[in-house]
């Protein structure tokens, strides 16, 4: 298992470097540059070009690239040309809220989206299915901008019982913490829901339909053994693969969900520096998001050794 | 239902009357403010930055040499006064004494003397001080500048607050860019930054009020921190601003939407604070790029356009209509070349057209996805001209790339934008993009250079104003700017703030929260 996951990291690096290769090259290669976005509209091209020189930016591509790469694999991320900080400093801020927000989405769309799937596979072509169903069909359609807006007017406007918005660090309170995280991870969280309701619904169906199903239920085990400990585990499977795919949608979802309740995410870091062209901050955010990724699908791999004993790595 | 232009003017009445109704007196002290603003602060650190976000919070922290009043004319703040030599050589400001920076220190002519120094290294609009010769520090309480040549204009450029000349410790000369340590000598002073999250200024107790003065008075004035604290948080989404003050998190919030602002109306526990001719929107014209390289040609655009439309739909009915590229109550303000402005008259545009010998050429428009009044007036614009017969074709980009390509003159001939700040500074910035060598001035108008030579080097200020509406004239005779209108920005404020009046920025002195 260890040796599995150590080829696995290694078999990563290739993808990281292009990842931060094709990073790299696509933001220098569009046009507009931090500069142009510092000096705004109404600076002359002598004040441009003094910006692009005081932060570096008239040395050549290839120079720049390799100046990089070289700092990089010193553990060197730069430093954010729109932020008085270090890139890494400016990631290591955010992490706390992004990831907080994905973990909490993460666990109300299992807590939700698992037994939604099941219940539907059990009561197929019912009207609880077809329930379930549309509602699954709803969650994934409605935009999380438009939901995330009703849910403050519900949630804040209305019933005044959450904050609008804004992010309380759990060190400082956690209930305010747990208070200022709920409508953002329930607004992302009710997209992926139906998502997984969905693939567990139909992966349900399937397995209920196995021989060893009808076996268990012909040797006289309760409903409740067949379905809880023979049916799930094995839509498991599909099911975390699913989970899996999600958490990297979650961090993507939290670019809108993070703008409008204000919470200073990745996702938020993310498109700031897109915007503004601050070129350390979206290569450092981009590789580090992609070794997450690369380290959840990891994660998913090894726990398909852990839930299905015919897969065995290392063997 | 849009909020007219009417309803505007009775919300600035009710603003005027909020202001006066407040004397500081019966001002409580303590509290704490909060502020949604839409954008977020990239930096503090004024010298290195064109940002309003950054302006919103930086100018309560950090004070200039000389700054503007209520009416955007030049006015002392850390100076007592200035004198000009006779020759026009010699500008000498003599400091207020007593003044501390937020580290304790007192304020000296050293200090004054290296936060230029700085200025004259990174600051982004530098040029400013190109006609600088010396800066001296003669003695502890005064500072004297030394020009290379007469310059009129020269209290006007280092008092605007385009990128203001900020003054700070002599300790931060030879930081870079974005470097700076935020200490400064204004009545709040830095207790945290959170980027992407909020900025917390707190009272500075220490604060030298200027006690020439009354009470506020633009970016001078006597200035009384009394609140014990402003947070200003950023609230991008403006659903979630206007959701933020009605429950009462926040207690004034910027860029209120009009549709919302009809809704805020009915709410007796807010206030509507509307600052009208907050922005100007408008399109750069390339000269050197057919079909716009033909005076005709865009004469014919600028009669065809019908900018009640354009505005109407960009700014949802929050707007005025005037022709001015000062906004009026300005020192410099004209309307010359009035008689340019909205005609609409699609036929007599047709005409031109045909007298220009317009044969389907392709004009391209540049526009934005990142400000959406701009890229609704794109639209109509764009809508407007195929109606007279022009084939149109219209690009969006992100205001980056649109900033990039604005720089090569091949790639548009209408360029969309809004000018805010640099209107309000005076006439000597905010159109010297058309002024030889700079930005937009792509075939020359050796005219139009020698207008605003004079302008800017006029002893006469009379004069000044005479030679600003010959340019203005001109710049509508040739068409190097099609203007559109003033969009109105809409602050809102719970009823519990007082003494907060509506200027180019949120200026938190003076103002108190009330029970």
């Amino acid at each position: 298992m260890l040796r599995f996951a150590a080829t696995r990291l290694v078999a990563a690096l290739p993808v990281l470097l292009l990842v931060s290769l094709v990073s790299f090259s696509v933001m220098h290669l569009i046009p507009g540059d931090p500069a142009s976005v510092i000096g705004g509209p109404a600076a002359t091209n002598q004040e441009i070009d003094a910006i692009r020189q005081q932060l570096g930016l008239d040395r050549p591509f290839l120079e720049q690239m390799l100046a990089w790469y070289g700092h990089v694999l010193q553990g060197d991320f730069g430093r954010s040309i729109l932020l008085n900080t270090t890139v890494w400093q400016a990631v290591v801020d955010r992490v706390p809220v992004t990831f907080s927000l994905s973990v909490l989405a993460l666990f109300m769309t299992i807590v939700a989206g698992v037994p939604a799937g099941v219940i539907a596979a059990l009561r197929a072509n019912t009207a609880v299915d077809a329930a379930v169903t549309g509602m699954a069909l709803l969650g994934v359609s409605v935009p999380s901008f438009w939901l995330a807006l009703m849910l403050i007017v519900l949630f804040s406007v209305i019933l005044e019982w959450l904050p609008t918005g804004g992010y309380v660090p759990f060190a400082e309170s956690p209930v305010d913490w747990f208070r200022s995280l709920l409508m953002p991870s329930l607004s992302l969280a009710l997209l992926q829901m139906g998502l997984l309701a969905r693939i567990t619904r139909a992966t349900m169906l399937e397995v209920l339909r196995q021989d060893y199903v009808r076996t268990a239920r012909a040797k006289g085990l309760p409903r409740v053994m067949v379905i809880g400990k023979h049916a799930l585990k094995n839509v498991m499977v599909p099911v975390i693969t699913v989970i899996g795919i999600s958490f990297g949608l979650l961090l993507s979802g939290s670019i809108v969900i993070e703008t409008v309740y204000s919470l200073p995410g990745i996702g938020r870091l993310l498109a700031t520096s897109i915007f503004g062209r601050d070129y350390p901050v979206i290569q450092g955010t981009l590789l580090l998001t992609a070794t997450m990724l690369v380290l959840v699908n990891l994660v998913v791999d090894l726990l398909y050794a852990a839930i299905d004993p015919r897969v065995r790595y290392g063997r | 239902m849009a909020l007219t232009r009417r309803e505007v003017l009775t919300g600035t009445a009710g603003a005027a009357v909020l202001a006066t109704m407040s004397p500081a007196a019966a001002q409580r002290r303590g509290g704490d403010l909060v502020f949604g603003q839409e954008a977020s602060v990239p930096t503090l650190d004024m010298h290195f930055s064109t940002s309003v976000a950054t302006r919103n919070t930086a100018m309560n922290m950090y004070e200039m040499l000389v700054t503007r009043d209520e009416r955007n004319a030049p006015v002392p703040d850390l100076a007592e006064r200035w004198e000009v030599a006779s020759d026009g050589l010699t500008y000498t400001f003599p400091l207020r004494r007593g003044v501390k920076f937020h580290n304790g220190k007192e304020m000296t002519s050293a200090d004054v003397l290296a936060s230029w120094e700085r200025y004259r290294r990174i600051g982004i609009q530098r040029r400013i001080l190109a006609a600088v010769e010396k800066l001296e520090a003669p003695d502890a309480g005064t500072f004297v500048v030394r020009l290379k040549e007469r310059q009129p204009t020269f209290l006007d450029n280092i008092s605007a607050f385009t990128t203001p000349i900020t003054i700070h410790p002599a300790e931060e000369k030879d930081k870079e860019g974005g470097r700076i340590e935020p200490i400064g000598t204004g009545p709040y002073r830095l207790a945290e930054f959170v980027a992407d999250s909020h900025v917390l200024i707190r009272r500075f107790d220490d604060y030298a009020s200027n006690t020439n003065h009354q009470g506020t008075d633009g970016f001078a004035g006597r200035k009384q921190a009394l609140l014990d604290s402003v947070r200003l948080r950023l609230v991008r989404e403006p659903g979630a601003r206007v959701a933020g003050l009605e429950t009462g998190e926040l207690h004034i919030v910027e860029d209120v939407p009009t549709q919302a602002a009809q809704r805020l109306r009915n709410n007796r526990d807010i206030q509507l604070l509307p600052l009208r001719h907050w922005w100007l929107h408008a399109a750069w014209v390339n000269h050197s790029l057919p079909p716009t390289d033909n005076l005709l040609v865009r004469r014919a655009i600028q009669t065809a356009l019908d900018m009640e439309a354009i505005m109407e739909i960009a700014t949802d009915g929050s707007y005025d209509l005037q022709p001015g590229l000062q906004y009026p109550g300005n020192p410099y303000y004209t309307d010359a070349g009035k008689q340019y402005y909205n005609v609409h008259d699609p036929d007599r545009a047709k005409g031109l057209l045909r007298e220009a010998g317009y044969r389907d050429q392709e004009l391209v428009i540049i526009t934005n996805s990142s400000y959406n009044s701009m890229y609704s007036a794109a639209v109509v614009v764009t809508e407007q001209l195929r109606a007279i017969g022009m084939k149109v074709r219209m690009d969006v980009f992100d205001w980056a790339t649109a900033i990039a390509r604005r720089r090569d003159r091949t790639t548009w001939n209408l360029w969309f934008t809004g000018q805010g700040t640099g209107p309000s500074v005076g006439p000597f910035t905010a159109l010297i993009d058309v002024v030889s060598p700079q930005l937009n001035q792509f075939v020359p108008d050796p005219t139009l250079d020698a207008i605003y030579a004079e302008l800017v080097s006029d002893p006469d200020e009379a004069a000044r104003k005479r030679h600003f509406a010959r340019f203005q004239e001109r710049v509508y005779e040739q068409v190097h700017f099609l203007k559109f209108g003033d969009l109105t920005k809409i602050q809102a404020a719970r009823r519990t703030v007082q003494g907060f009046t509506p200027y180019r920025i949120p200026r938190f002195w003076n103002v108190s929260l009330g029970a």
